[in-house]
C-alpha cells in the first residue's frame, strides 16, 4: 500500500497546477511518523503508511486559504470526516483537493502494539468521494470502547464536576489541544482576544474548566473524534471523554449523523430549526 | 564533605524532616503512566526520584506559569498597592535533573542582569537544589552535547546518585551542606560497594547532537534554512515553548474588578501568533514560519551572541512532545547543513 501511495503522489505532483501532497514520513528515532508536505514529485518516496500515522492531515488544510494550486492529501476514514466538515465550513474548496483514501484497520496505541484509544468504535464516513484509494474504504471491525472508560452521562452532576475537576487539574494551559484541532480555524480565537479578555491566565481550576468547556462546546457536533488534541496534550488530560460525551449529546438530541459522517449535514449547533426539540440532559422540559 | 547514604525506605521520612523548616518540592506521580510533576509536599501521589523529566520544568518554581506580582485597591481617592509578599520559608527541591538545573543558570543570565528581577532572585537565593544523577531518560536526551554533565549537575547544591536500594548523597555547596546536616537523622554511612556503584554510573545522554558547537551567531546562514518546510508540519500548538526549561518570556496583565485588582505575570511565548502583534494590528511575525524561526534562533543564535552560550540544555522535551516530531536538534542540524551548503 505504501508503494501505491508513493506512486499516486508522484503521478499527482507531475500534473500541471498542483501545489503539494500532504502525507506522512518516518519521524526521527523511535518517534513513529510525522506529517510531510511534498512539493517535488522526486520526494514522493519519503511517504510512508503504517499504524503509526496518527496525524490528521486535514488539520493543515485551512492554512491553504488564499493560495493557488491543487493539493493532494492522504486521509484515513476518520480524517475524511474532518475533511468533509472543513469543505462544508468553506475552509477549503473540494475542487482543489485530490483526496487519497487510505484503508486503516486501526492505529497503534502508545506501546506500538495495542489499539489506539481513538480507534475503538471507529466510524468511517459513508459514501465519501475519494479521488483515489489504496484499497476498499470500509469501517474496520474494531472493538467498542472499554467499559471502564469514564462515561460522563452515567455520572451524577456532582460526580461529573468532581471528575472534571480532577481531570482538568492536570491541564497546564498550554493551549496545544486547541491549536492542534482541525476544527479550530478561527482567525482569532476567543482565548486569544485581548480586548476584552474572556479568560484569565490564573492557574485555577475555574479557569481550566472554563477553557475546556468553551473549547469542547465550540467543537460539539464538529469534533470527529480524531483525538489529535489528546495526542498534542503533554499532560495526558482525557479530552476524548469530554469530546465524545458532547458529540453523543448533539447526535442524540438533534438526530444528527455525526460530524462529517454524511455529505451536506450541518452540525446542529450551527443551524437554526424552529422545531428543535430543545431538551437538555437532566432537565427535560 | 563525606558522602552519606539515604535508603529508599527512608525517602518519605527525609521529605518530612526537611519539611519541618523548609518548603519541600519533589517529583510526584499522580496516576501511573503520568509524567512526574514538581509539587510542594505533602502532595497527592507518590514521590518518585527517577530519571524522568518532570512535565513542567524546574523553571516554573522560580517563574510560575502565572502569579500575582502585586495587588491594588482604590479607596476614595487613594490607591493602595501591595507587593507580592516575601517567601514565608526557604525552599528545597529534591530530584531535579541536570538539564533543568542547567537551564536555571541560563535564565539567570537574563533575570539577574542589572537590574535583577526581584522575584527570580529571591527564589534563587532561597532555594536549595538537590539533584538526581541521571542515566538518561529517552532518545531525545542530549544534555551531554551541550556541556551538561547529567551525573554531576552543575549548579546543584547536592547530588543524589542511585546506588543499591537508595542514593549516595553528596553536597556541592554550603547550601547543600546545610541540607545534608538537616537530614543526618535519616542518613547513614555508605558501604564501599554503594560508593563504587554511584561512581560507576554512566549516562546514555547523547554527545553527538548537532547542538554541540551551535553557540555562535548564525546571521550568515539562517536565511538558507528551509523554515517553510518546518512550518509545513508545525501545528503551531506551542507545546515546545510551554515545556521548554529555558523559555522565560512573560507578559503582564492587570485584572480589575470594581476597585480591587491584581497585576499578573504569566508566561508568554514567541510561538504564539499574538506575541508580536502591535496595537495597530500589524504583526511582524504573522506567518508561522517566522515564529518558528524566531523561537529557535533566539535560542541558537541571538542568545549565543549575547551571552556566549545557546539557550538549550538538551532536555529533548520539545522533540519528544511535538505532535510533528520536530525539535531544536533538527533545527540545529538544518543550520549546520545550510552552513555546509554555503561553503
Amino acid at each position: 500500500m505504501e508503494r501505491r501511495l508513493r506512486e499516486i503522489a508522484r503521478e499527482f505532483l507531475a500534473r500541471p497546477g498542483t501545489l503539494c501532497f500532504l502525507g506522512w514520513e518516518a519521524a526521527p528515532g523511535e518517534r513513529g511518523t510525522r506529517p510531510i508536505e511534498i512539493r517535488d514529485a522526486g520526494r514522493a518516496d519519503l511517504l510512508v503508511w503504517n499504524r503509526r500515522c496518527h496525524a490528521n492531515l486535514a488539520a493543515y488544510l485551512p492554512r491553504f486559504r488564499g493560495s493557488q494550486g491543487s493539493i493532494g492529501i492522504a486521509v484515513k476514514g476518520c480524517d475524511a470526516r474532518a475533511l468533509r466538515e472543513l469543505v462544508r465550513a468553506r475552509q477549503i474548496e473540494r475542487e482543489r483537493l485530490f483526496v487519497v483514501g487510505v484503508p486503516c484497520a486501526g492505529l497503534a496505541g502508545p506501546d506500538g502494539e495495542s489499539l489506539a484509544r481513538r480507534c475503538h468504535g471507529c466510524r468511517y464516513p459513508e459514501g465519501f468521494a475519494y479521488d483515489a484509494t489504496l484499497g476498499p474504504m470500509v469501517t474496520p471491525d474494531l472493538p467498542p470502547r472499554p467499559t471502564d472508560d469514564p462515561d460522563l452521562d452515567a455520572m451524577s452532576p456532582d460526580e461529573r464536576l468532581r471528575w472534571s475537576e480532577e481531570e482538568l487539574s492536570r491541564c497546564i494551559r498550554c493551549d496545544a489541544c486547541r491549536k492542534a484541532c482541525y476544527g479550530c480555524f478561527c482567525p482569532e480565537c476567543v482565548f486569544e482576544a485581548s480586548r476584552p479578555r474572556w479568560i484569565s491566565r490564573r492557574d485555577t481550576i475555574a479557569e481550566k474548566l472554563f477553557y475546556h468547556a468553551v473549547r469542547a462546546y465550540h467543537l460539539a457536533g464538529r469534533c470527529v473524534g480524531c483525538d489529535e488534541c489528546g495526542r498534542a496534550c503533554p499532560a495526558g488530560v482525557r479530552l476524548d471523554v469530554l469530546n465524545r460525551a458532547l458529540a453523543r449529546h448533539v447526535e442524540e438530541l438533534f438526530a444528527f449523523s455525526g460530524a462529517g459522517v454524511a455529505e451536506g449535514a450541518v452540525p446542529p449547533l450551527l443551524a437554526f430549526e424552529p422545531d428543535d426539540p430543545e431538551p437538555y440532559p437532566g432537565g427535560e422540559r | 564533605m563525606t558522602a552519606r547514604y539515604l535508603d529508599r525506605a527512608r525517602l518519605a521520612e527525609a521529605c518530612a524532616v526537611l519539611g519541618r523548616n523548609l518548603d519541600v518540592f519533589a517529583p510526584v506521580q499522580r496516576r501511573p503512566g503520568d509524567p512526574p510533576r514538581l509539587e510542594l509536599l505533602p502532595a497527592a501521589g507518590n514521590v518518585t526520584l527517577a530519571p524522568r523529566k518532570p512535565l513542567v520544568p524546574l523553571k516554573a518554581l522560580f517563574l510560575p506559569d502565572c502569579e500575582e506580582i502585586m495587588t491594588f485597591r482604590r479607596r476614595g481617592g487613594e490607591t493602595v498597592v501591595t507587593e507580592r509578599p516575601a517567601l514565608a520559608r526557604d525552599r528545597v527541591v529534591l530530584g531535579a535533573l541536570a538539564c533543568d538545573v542547567a537551564a536555571l543558570a541560563l535564565v539567570d543570565r537574563v533575570m539577574l542582569q542589572d537590574p535583577p528581577d526581584p522575584t527570580w532572585r529571591e527564589r534563587r537565593e532561597r532555594t536549595a537544589i538537590i539533584s538526581l544523577a541521571c542515566a538518561g531518560e529517552d532518545e531525545t536526551c542530549c544534555c551531554a552535547s551541550v556541556g551538561v554533565d547529567p551525573l554531576r549537575p552543575n549548579g546543584a547544591d547536592a547530588v543524589l546518585s542511585p546506588a543499591g536500594d537508595g542514593w549516595l548523597l553528596e553536597s556541592a555547596t554550603e547550601k547543600g551542606e546545610r541540607i545534608v546536616d538537616a537530614l543526618q537523622e535519616v542518613l547513614r554511612a555508605p558501604s564501599a560497594a554503594e560508593i563504587g556503584t554511584a561512581r560507576a554510573l554512566t549516562s546514555s545522554s547523547r554527545k553527538d547532537s548537532p547542538l554541540a558547537g551551535c553557540d555562535r551567531a548564525w546571521a550568515e546562514v539562517w536565511e538558507r534554512v528551509p523554515w517553510q518546510g518546518l512550518a509545513a508540519r508545525c501545528l503551531g500548538c506551542g507545546v515546545c515553548a510551554a515545556l521548554c526549561p529555558t523559555c522565560h518570556c512573560f507578559e503582564i496583565q492587570d485584572e480589575r474588578r470594581g476597585n480591587d485588582g491584581a497585576r499578573l505575570r504569566a508566561w508568554d511565548t514567541c510561538a504564539a501568533k499574538q506575541y508580536a502583534r502591535m496595537a495597530s494590528g500589524e504583526n511582524p511575525r504573522a506567518k508561522l514560519e517566522a515564529r518558528i524561526r524566531q523561537r529557535f534562533l533566539h535560542k541558537l543564535s541571538y542568545f549565543a551572541e549575547r551571552y556566549g552560550v545557546i539557550a538549550c540544555v538538551g532536555c529533548g522535551r520539545c522533540a519528544a512532545q511535538c505532535p510533528g516530531a520536530t525539535g531544536i536538534e533538527e533545527v540545529a542540524r538544518l543550520l549546520a547543513l545550510a552552513e555546509a551548503d554555503h561553503g
